[in-house]
């Protein structure tokens, strides 16, 4: 009797079935939203009845324990994250091609006079400029700075650097021996 | 202690030994590098403490090696070997010591006693051939003996077995974090060398047969065995007379006994 004059807790909803799972994942992921908000205050075992009442059924139609159900709801609340952040990824706008006009056609591109030198080919890329040289070299240097990269700092098994000496001893024998393996690769599997 | 029967000046001798897991190629080359200093006129002893190779054992390619007392158990074996060094310090010559893999005689003795220091104070340098695959527990080997002090001889070679690689499997990549390890690095800083022995992949074919490498890449067999195929004579004769040679030509000065005519005394004499 008590029962039948509870408020219920859960307004029905369509369960809709989630393939490799059971009836609990797919009631509480229906009723994610209201679970999740009383999650904080209330028992599991208070929600595992009213489970009940809507008439879920656990594995081989035995009553799920809270335990068993909290842990479903860890997989339920993974999964409702994992897809929310798919959607949320998902590219909107564009048109599809049967959404295109018959009549649209693209854009055209005016072709660039052609260059002083006479060298180089008259297509140009509609999305980027036209390419400009660097500033005037000084003294057969490049204007720019020339940026080369860092060689890589060799560590000890603690983690601290090397001296340079030795590092560039390490740096030797890495050159050589992978220059043999190399060799070695290519007599297999060809270059 | 040096022993004040042997002359402090003139040659030293070599006991060349390897450490490495078990199935790392140890064995195969100390076979390589007796028969390769043997053809260049070194001579040496050779010792086959390993009890637990038999049908490649180095005893299957060179009958004239000693071996221990059949059946001998771990205290046996490391009693016998330090017999066979004694008996290298006295009688003078050079020596290849295999002593199997794992935890064995040798290993025993080297962590008993400052094995190196009295091989060093009797003029017999101990060169260490540390054989490297490309599992990440073949290094863990290495950092135990380095760590611990069990095999960290003045001469040490680290040799990358190419062998090891699987097949498909490119060499660089299999090799790369052996290679960039620290303790590899360490070790080669601290004076060690790292080489890569090239593989030879129909091996088995010619160590099953008991074959030397001269006779493989000759095409013979010996009485009673099938043949070889067509083209695995070739691949031996490339391994033998090319790639192995500029394996060996790696090794320091010194470190391979070759072309012994300072040797002070027979080897026959010391059998």
């Amino acid at each position: 009797m008590e029962d039948l004059e509870r408020v219920r807790l859960f307004r029905k909803k369509r369960i809709r079935p989630y393939r490799g799972r059971g009836e609990v994942y797919s009631w509480l992921r229906a009723h994610h939203d209201r679970v999740a908000e009383l999650v904080p205050t209330w028992a599991w075992a208070e929600l595992v009845q009213e489970m009940l009442r809507d008439g879920m059924r656990g594995r081989d139609g035995v009553t799920p324990t809270p335990k068993a159900v909290t842990k479903v709801w860890q997989r339920v609340q993974r999964d409702v994250e994992v897809n929310a952040s798919a959607v949320q990824a998902k590219p909107t706008g564009g048109k599809y091609p049967s959404r295109i006009s018959s009549d649209w056609r693209p854009e055209v591109v005016p072709q660039p006079p052609p260059s002083a030198a006479g060298s180089g080919s008259a297509l140009v890329s509609a999305s980027r400029p036209a390419w400009t040289p660097p500033p005037a070299s000084v003294a057969g240097r490049p204007a720019y700075p020339l940026a080369l990269a860092e060689p890589e700092i060799i560590r000890d098994a603690k983690g601290v650097p090397y001296d340079e000496a030795s590092q560039a001893k390490l740096r030797e024998m890495r050159a050589r021996l992978f220059g043999e393996l190399e060799k070695s690769d290519r007599g297999k599997f060809g270059p | 202690m040096p022993d004040t029967n042997i002359s402090q000046s003139g040659p030293e001798w070599l006991l060349l030994t390897t450490s490495g897991r078990q199935r790392v190629g140890k064995t195969a080359l100390l076979n390589a590098t007796v028969q390769y200093c043997r053809s260049h006129g070194g001579r040496m002893v050779v010792i086959n403490a390993d009890q637990q190779n038999t049908t490649h054992s180095l005893s299957t390619f060179f009958p004239d090696a000693r071996v221990p007392p059949a059946s001998g158990s771990l205290e046996d074996n490391r009693a016998w070997i330090e017999s066979e060094i004694t008996q290298m310090v006295q009688g003078r010559y050079h020596a290849v010591l295999d002593a199997g893999g794992g935890w064995t005689g040798f290993a025993s003795l080297a962590e008993d006693v400052p094995l190196f220091a009295s091989l060093e104070a009797s003029r017999v340098k101990l060169v260490g051939l540390v054989c490297v695959g490309t599992e990440q527990a073949d290094l863990d080997y290495l950092s135990r003996n380095l760590d611990n002090g069990t095999f960290r001889p003045d001469r040490m070679v680290i040799v990358l077995n190419e062998g090891l690689v699987t097949s498909g499997r490119s060499a660089k990549g299999a090799f790369a974090t052996v290679v960039t390890n620290p303790t590899v690095e360490a070790a080669v800083l601290g004076g060690a060398k790292i080489i890569l022995m090239p593989a030879l992949s129909c091996m088995s074919e010619v160590t099953d047969r008991g074959l030397t490498f001269a006779d493989a890449a000759a095409g013979l067999v010996k009485p009673g065995q099938t043949p070889m195929s067509l083209f695995d004579p070739v691949r031996v004769r490339e391994w033998w007379t090319k790639k192995m040679p500029a394996f060996f030509a790696q090794f320091p000065a010194g470190w391979l006994p070759v072309g012994d005519a300072d040797v002070l005394t027979s080897v026959a004499e010391a059998s």
